[in-house]
C-alpha cells in the first residue's frame, strides 16, 4: 500500500472502528443517532445521550486512537533503527519510567485526581523522561553504533526501577492495586484535556517520525552503511529517538504502559505494505490507533458493568502473535533476519 | 602539504594519525594520494590497520592529527548527503534490515541523489534495474535481503554501491563470501569501473587478485604504509615475507604475469 491508498483505506477504516466504539458500552446509542447528535440534530433523543457521547466515549475513544497510533510508530523506528524485531520503545526505559513515576505519586498522594494530567500522569511522565535520559547517558557515546548497548543499558534500568517499584509496593501495601492496574494501562480517565495533550505533543512527534521515513530505511542499513549512503547516522538517529521516546512518554502518561502494540502493529504493517519506512510509520499509526480503539472497547464491554486493564487485551491478542512470529522466523534460520 | 590538499585529488592522506578510545593500536601517519582512475588495492595482514584507513577515508572515524581530503575539501566541508554522491563504502560487516526486497535495498543506494523525500524517478529507476542485471539478480529482485545467502547479498550491496554513482568507491574485502567466478566477476567489474574514472580503494586478501587486477598496491603493516606502488614492485616475496613470515614462491601464470604460490606445508620463516 502506497502513499494514496493509505489514506483511501487508513481514513475511512479508523472512522469506521471510532463510531463503532462510541456506539457501544454500557448504553448502546446506535450509529444513526450519533451521527445525528454529532451534527447537532439530537432532538428527542435522551439527553444523557450526547453528555455520555461528548463527555466520556467521544474523548476517550480519541485518545485511545492517539495512545495506540503513536505506540506503533515507536515501535517502528525502535525497530528500524536497532536493525531489531523485537525491539519497542519501551525499551529505551520509557515504561518503567513511567511506572516508577506513577508509583512514586501514588505512594506520596494517595489521593489522585487534580488538574490536567493529575498528578500521577504528570509524575509519569517526567519519569520516563528522566529515566530515558538516563539510559541513553548510561549507554554512552557508542549507542548508535552498537545498538546493543542501548538495548542492554536499557534493560539494565529498567530492572533498577521495577526494583525500586517494587521495594515501594512493598512498604505500601495498601496501595499495591492501584499500582498494579495503572502499570497494566487504562483509558479510562481520558477526558478532553488529555486528548489535546496527546495531540499537541503524539501528531507533530509522528510527522516528524513519517518525514524522517527514508532516513530510516538508510539507517536500517548498520551505521556504517547510513553513513556511506549520505547522512549522518549519529544525528539523525538521535533524533529519531527523541521524538519517539516524547511521543511514548506522552501516550503512556495518559494510558500507563500498554504492552504489545508498539511490538506487534509495525509487523502487521509491514506483512500488509511491505518494509520501506515511508509509508510503514503512517501504516502503523493507523493500525495501532485501530486495535487500541478495538482493545479498549473490549476492555470495557466484555465484563459490565466492570472493566479490564485495557494491556491484558492487548497482552492476550500479542502474546500468541509473538509466538507466531517467532515460529515463522525460525523457519528462516535466523531471528533476526 | 597544505597546498596538497588543496589539490582535486580523490583522496589525500596529510600526516593521518589515528589512535582508538582504549587499547595500543596506533595508526600512522601516513601520508599518500589516490588518484583519479586507479584501482588500488591494500593489502596487509589482519589488524595491520586496512580497515582503518578506509574507515578515516569514509570519515567513520576522525583523524587525531592530520588531515584527509577528498577533492580538495575535508570531511567537516562536505555535506552528508554531498558526500554519499562522492563515495560509496561497503564495510565488511554488514546488516540486513529484515523485510527489505533486493530491488528496494538496491534502491537506497539513490538516497543521496534523490534526498529524504523526493520519490526515485525514472532515470533512478533505470540505473537501478541495469545494476541489477549487471550483477544477474533479476531473479532475486523480489527476494527479501535477510534471505539471500552470503555471495547473493554480497553482490546486492555492491550494485547498492554502483547506483549511488560514487567517485569513490571504499571497498572492505570485496570478494567475501564469494566463489571463485563471482570475484573474478568482481574485480573484473572494479577494473572496468576504474577505466571509467573511479578511484577504486579496496582491501584484498588474496595477493594474487592484487597483482592481477589492481593498478596499485599499498602494503599495510603495523599501522602503517610500509610501501605503494605497482603491485609487482610492492608485492615482492621478500616484503610479504617480512610482512607475513611466510616464504612466497613467485611463479609466472600463462599470460606471463607474476603469481605468488604458498607454501604448501605450515612452513614458516626460519628467523
Amino acid at each position: 500500500m502506497t502513499g494514496k491508498k493509505l489514506w483511501f483505506a487508513g481514513v475511512p477504516a479508523l472512522t469506521a472502528v471510532i463510531l463503532l466504539a462510541v456506539s457501544y458500552g454500557s448504553v448502546r446509542i446506535p450509529i444513526g443517532d450519533i451521527l445525528a447528535i454529532l451534527a447537532g440534530q439530537g432532538e428527542g433523543l435522551p439527553d444523557t445521550w450526547s453528555l455520555i457521547l461528548w463527555k466520556i466515549r467521544i474523548p476517550r475513544t480519541l485518545a485511545a486512537a492517539l495512545v495506540g497510533g503513536v505506540l506503533a510508530t515507536g515501535g517502528v523506528s525502535c525497530q528500524g533503527l536497532f536493525r531489531n524485531p523485537l525491539s519497542e520503545p519501551y525499551l529505551l526505559g520509557i515504561s518503567s519510567g513511567a511506572a516508577l513515576g506513577a508509583t512514586i505519586a501514588i505512594v506520596a498522594a494517595p489521593v489522585s485526581g487534580g488538574a490536567g494530567l493529575g498528578v500521577i500522569g504528570s509524575a509519569a511522565f517526567i519519569g520516563a523522561m528522566t529515566v530515558t535520559v538516563a539510559v541513553f547517558i548510561a549507554a554512552g557515546r557508542g549507542a548508535f553504533k552498537l545498538p546493543s548497548t542501548l538495548l542492554l543499558s536499557g534493560i539494565a534500568i529498567a530492572f533498577l526501577c521495577q526494583a525500586v517499584i517494587w521495594l515501594l509496593m512493598t512498604l505500601n501495601r495498601d496501595q499495591v492495586e492501584r499500582i498494579t492496574f495503572w502499570t497494566l494501562g487504562s483509558l479510562s480517565s481520558a477526558g478532553w484535556f488529555k486528548v489535546l495533550w496527546l495531540t499537541a505533543i503524539t501528531i507533530p512527534s509522528t510527522i516528524v517520525l513519517a518525514s524522517m521515513g527514508r532516513v530510516l530505511d538508510v539507517l536500517s542499513t548498520g551505521y556504517d552503511s547510513a553513513h556511506g549512503l549520505g547522512v549522518k547516522p549519529q544525528r539523525s538517529a538521535a533524533l529519531i529517538l527523541a521524538f519517539t521516546a516524547l511521543g511514548t512518554a506522552a501516550a503512556v502518561a495518559v494510558a500507563g504502559s500498554i504492552g504489545f502494540i508498539g511490538l506487534m502493529v509495525p509487523h502487521v504493517a509491514r506483512l500488509l505494505g511491505g518494509p520501506s519506512h515511508r509509508n510503514l510509520v503512517i501504516r502503523s499509526w493507523f493500525g495501532g490507533a485501530i486495535l487500541l480503539v478495538l482493545a479498549d472497547l473490549a476492555a470495557r464491554t466484555v465484563n459490565p458493568p466492570g472493566e479490564i486493564p485495557v494491556g491484558i487485551v492487548t497482552a492476550l491478542l500479542g502474546a500468541p502473535f509473538l509466538l507466531i512470529l517467532v515460529r515463522g522466523r525460525r523457519g528462516e534460520g535466523r531471528l533476526d533476519g | 602539504m597544505k597546498g596538497a590538499l588543496m589539490a582535486e585529488l580523490p583522496v589525500i592522506l596529510d600526516h593521518t594519525k589515528w589512535r582508538p578510545h582504549s587499547g595500543s593500536f596506533e595508526f600512522g601517519p601516513v601520508s599518500i594520494v589516490a588518484d583519479e582512475g586507479k584501482f588500488i588495492a591494500l593489502v596487509g595482514p589482519n589488524g595491520a590497520g586496512k580497515s582503518t584507513l578506509l574507515n578515516l577515508v569514509s570519515g567513520i572515524i576522525t583523524p587525531i592529527e592530520g588531515r584527509i581530503g577528498l577533492f580538495g575539501k575535508t570531511h567537516k566541508e562536505w555535506k552528508a548527503r554531498e558526500r554519499g554522491r562522492l563515495m560509496a563504502f561497503l564495510s565488511q560487516d554488514p546488516e540486513r534490515p529484515f523485510g527489505f526486497p533486493v530491488s528496494e535495498y538496491i534502491g537506497l543506494g539513490r538516497f543521496p541523489h534523490v534526498g529524504p523525500f523526493r520519490s526515485l524517478g525514472k532515470e533512478d529507476r533505470n540505473i537501478i534495474d541495469e545494476e541489477i542485471g549487471a550483477w544477474g539478480l533479476e531473479h532475486l529482485e523480489s527476494r527479501a535481503v535477510s534471505n539471500l545467502s552470503g555471495g547473493e547479498f554480497q553482490r546486492v550491496r555492491l550494485a547498492r554501491a554502483l547506483v549511488q554513482e560514487p567517485k569513490i568507491l571504499l571497498l572492505d574485502e570485496p570478494g567475501n563470501h564469494l566463489d571463485l567466478s563471482s570475484r573474478m566477476g568482481i574485480l573484473n567489474r572494479l577494473r572496468e569501473e576504474a577505466g571509467g574514472g573511479r578511484c577504486i580503494l579496496a582491501v584484498l586478501h588474496d595477493v594474487n587478485d592484487a597483482l592481477l587486477y589492481a593498478d596499485q598496491v599499498w602494503l599495510v603493516a603495523d599501522g602503517r604504509l610500509l610501501c605503494s606502488g605497482s603491485p609487482q614492485e610492492v608485492l615482492q616475496p621478500e616484503k610479504l615475507a617480512q610482512v607475513y613470515g611466510l616464504e612466497l614462491t613467485p611463479f609466472t601464470n600463462g599470460e606471463g604475469l607474476m603469481m605468488l604460490g604458498v607454501p604448501s606445508f605450515s612452513r614458516s620463516l626460519p628467523d
